[in-house]
């Protein structure tokens, strides 16, 4: 069996890495370090491409690798680990299904809903747009947005939650039309 | 459910998760005392806690069968409402106690973990969208040069980039600095060369979709760095120059004479002195062959990516420390001295590390297997340490004072010295400078000030201060002629300051590191009879002096501040 390219490889990076981070994610990492293990999975894949079947689902085959990367946090000491918290993650990871189910939902499809939410939060209100801004560019505590736009904190969860709502009927909607299902 | 009775759960919860400490074990205990229905529930959940072991062995109870094994099992409701748990969680405001919640939530309730996974899959697309240092290009950046510094023996990145370079020689790299300036991350990558984004972002495409997130459409090539200042006969060598002497990707570089500065996509910067041969291994790391060189490390290095790490053979620079200077011999030795901040000095081959002070100089010595302190002699950087402190030119009697140093008497001649007296710092209230309008001389007299609020900036201060040859100034006498010099920085001036009671006001917040010149006992302005004149251009660059020399006891100084950003 002839493993794949360099060059295919960048194809799977491009295709896959939306999605595997947002996989990443779920499985309870620490959103600062969801990257990192992403790009480690990466990394490893890179190294093992000669093992891998190119008649394969590489997004899955990728995902497994970033699922045991994850596994592997809990047996860190608690200073090292990228993960929110043990338990967490075990229901998180006992709860994923790699291959099967999610492999059209994170695979190709995380970069599209990556690329439709770009789109939707244009289109959100002046505020909205403000609001997740604040949390997930510039990474502030709801307390510390509401001290910014002078509102109290339990209302700025509300509104973002409001606001990921928003997004997520928006993208679910461009998907739709788009002819993919969500 | 009261106090206690929240507490039992969440100790419980650790129980189950053998997390208990013995004084938890004892409150525990204390808490089923006082309500014997606790032990019963305990009894009860160690119970299902043994089930679960048992079909956590079994392989076919992995994934969702497992979970829906599970959850009939247990059939009670959560007592917090999951979404306002999630919500906290997405918020990263969610305590321990909050999460033993939700797990115990999602243990409980199948569908629970999925709505979990979605949601953390939802943000964290959200997160991607919305966040520049998130986006694909960064990321995939950040993915190229990992596996580069990763691989060291594969060259992945390197064939890569060759091979788009071989296949696009007329076409020019992505200035790295334009995304910090322009606070817009579109930074093409090896990857974008092989055409387009995802095929996924191209499905949306086809389906009309206006992607805000556009793939840069031209083939580029990642550059990590790019020289940001070249000062005097810049010459590289044919094999070892940047492309278009001015793009660094990963790789070797030799430059034959004069001084530039690499500025990393990182917010670091190397200024290196030629003949010096040296590797530009990634945004964050960088070796030196052989040569002098200056890192300006720069606070603005943060976040998982680490600080920036310098190498050379004998010796390696740690990830700490801001300001530090380097010269290898190209072989067993090299010398560091560390200008500002701490940082730690390693001999990896020997396998020791040193922490070192600001101010304190070392050679490595691989042959003799050791690590010496030497005297503090910076005069070898001067060059770097000009262009280093953000001098871009100057002209008359102008010399900089090196780190560590003071202004003084140069015995000869007066001149004007220039030193750093903060390299870089955010003014916690504002500052008293003196008014001056760019484009006219105006004499240099107490006159009108006004505020300078930094609004936030970070600023860096310079003293500039006559240094008098000790000759009694005669009026009109030959040899009392006006000193005339001229400073250029690489930053706009935003404030200058030359009135005695400005610069006592700006001193404090300034905070200069270095004591100023002994002999200042007096320290006065040239009354307008003295004829000093100052000039700031038109474009707040540069400074233009011209200065009488007024005697051993008096001396005439100028606090320039410059924006860094």
């Amino acid at each position: 069996m002839t493993g794949p390219t360099t060059e295919t490889f960048i194809e799977y990076v491009r295709e896959n890495h939306a999605g595997l981070r947002g996989f990443v994610r779920s499985l309870g990492v620490a959103p600062m370090w969801v990257d990192d293990i992403a790009q480690e999975a990466f990394v490893i894949a890179y190294e093992r491409l000669d093992e891998f079947d190119v008649d394969r689902d590489f997004g899955a085959w990728v995902r497994g690798i970033a699922r045991n990367l994850v596994i592997n946090e809990r047996r860190k000491d608690a200073r090292r680990k990228r993960i929110i918290a043990d338990n967490l993650t075990d229901v998180l990871v006992r709860s994923s299904s790699v291959p099967e189910t999610e492999a059209e939902e994170l695979g190709d499809r995380g970069t599209a809903k990556v690329a439709a939410l770009r789109q939707c939060m244009m289109e959100l209100p002046e505020k909205s747009r403000a609001l997740i801004k604040a949390r997930y560019e510039e990474d502030e505590s709801a307390p510390d947005i509401a001290d910014r736009f002078e509102m109290k904190a339990p209302a700025v969860r509300k509104a973002l939650e409001r606001v990921r709502e928003a997004l997520r009927k928006c993208m679910d909607e461009k998907l739709r039309l788009a002819g993919m299902q969500t | 459910m009261d106090h206690f009775e929240q507490r039992f759960r969440t100790l419980l919860s650790q129980m189950l998760d053998a997390e208990l400490s013995a004084a938890e074990a004892d409150e525990l205990a204390h808490l089923c005392e006082a309500d014997p229905s606790r032990s019963e529930l305990i009894r009860i959940e160690l119970e299902l806690a043994e089930l679960i072991r048992h079909a956590a062995r079994d392989v076919a109870l992995e994934g969702a069968t497992f979970s829906r094994r599970f959850a009939a099992q247990v059939g009670d409701e959560p007592e917090t409402g999951s979404p306002e748990l999630i919500e906290k969680l997405l918020a990263g405001e969610l305590d321990d106690a909050g999460v033993e919640q939700l797990v115990a939530h999602c243990w409980r309730d199948e569908a629970a973990a999925e709505t979990l996974r979605r949601a953390l899959i939802q943000d964290d697309f959200i997160s991607q969208s919305a966040s520049p240092a998130r986006s694909g290009e960064a990321f995939i950046d950040a993915l190229a040069t990992r596996m580069w510094a990763e691989q060291e023996e594969d060259h992945f990145v390197e064939d890569v980039a060759s091979k788009i370079v071989r296949m696009h020689p007329e076409l020019p790299p992505a200035p790295v600095l334009s995304r910090a300036v322009e606070d817009v991350v579109v930074r093409p990558s090896v990857f974008a060369y092989l055409g387009g984004w995802s095929a996924a972002a191209a499905a949306v495409v086809a389906l009309g979709m206006a992607i805000l997130f556009q793939p840069t459409p031209s083939k580029q090539v990642t550059s990590v760095a790019e020289v940001s200042r070249a000062v005097g006969d810049v010459e590289w060598s044919e094999a070892g120059s940047p492309i278009e002497a001015q793009y660094f990707v990963p790789g070797s570089y030799a430059l034959k004479s004069g001084v530039v500065t690499v500025a990393f996509a990182s917010g670091a910067e190397l200024t290196v002195e030629g003949p010096a041969e040296f590797e530009v291994r990634g945004e964050r790391e960088a070796f030196v062959h052989s040569g002098i060189a200056v890192l300006a490390k720069n606070s603005a290095i943060s976040g998982p990516g680490g600080g920036f790490k310098l190498e050379t053979e004998a010796l390696n620079v740690g990830e700490s420390g801001e300001t530090i200077g380097l010269i290898a011999d190209g072989s067993s030795s090299a010398e560091a001295v560390v200008f500002d901040g701490g940082a730690e000095i390693c001999m990896p081959e020997l396998g020791f590390c040193r922490e070192m002070f600001a101010l304190e100089p070392v050679r490595a010595d691989l042959n003799r297997e050791k690590l010496f302190d030497i005297p503090y002699n910076p005069s070898a950087f001067a060059r770097t340490w000009e262009v280093t402190a953000g001098v871009e030119g100057n002209t008359g009697p102008v010399r900089m004072v090196m780190p560590g140093q003071k202004p003084e008497p140069s015995g000869k001649s007066s001149e004007v010295q220039v030193m750093v007296e903060k390299t870089r710092f955010i003014a916690k209230g504002d500052i008293e400078v003196d008014t001056l309008d760019p484009g006219h001389f105006a004499s240099i007299s107490a006159g009108g000030g006004r505020k300078l609020a930094s609004g936030g900036r970070e600023l860096r201060s310079y003293l500039l201060q006559l240094t008098p040859d000790g000759a009694v100034p005669v009026a009109g006498a030959p040899g009392n002629e006006a000193l005339e010099a001229s400073v250029t920085f690489d930053h706009e001036i935003v404030g200058i300051i030359y009135s005695p009671e400005r610069l006592a006001d700006s001193d404090s917040m300034v905070g200069s590191v270095v004591e100023r010149f002994d002999t200042v006992g007096s320290l006065t302005v040239a009354d307008s009879e003295s004829g000093d004149q100052i000039l700031l251009s038109d474009d707040r660059r540069t400074v233009n002096l011209k200065l009488r020399n007024g005697g051993a006891d008096q001396l005439d100084q100028v606090r320039v501040l410059v924006a860094l950003r």
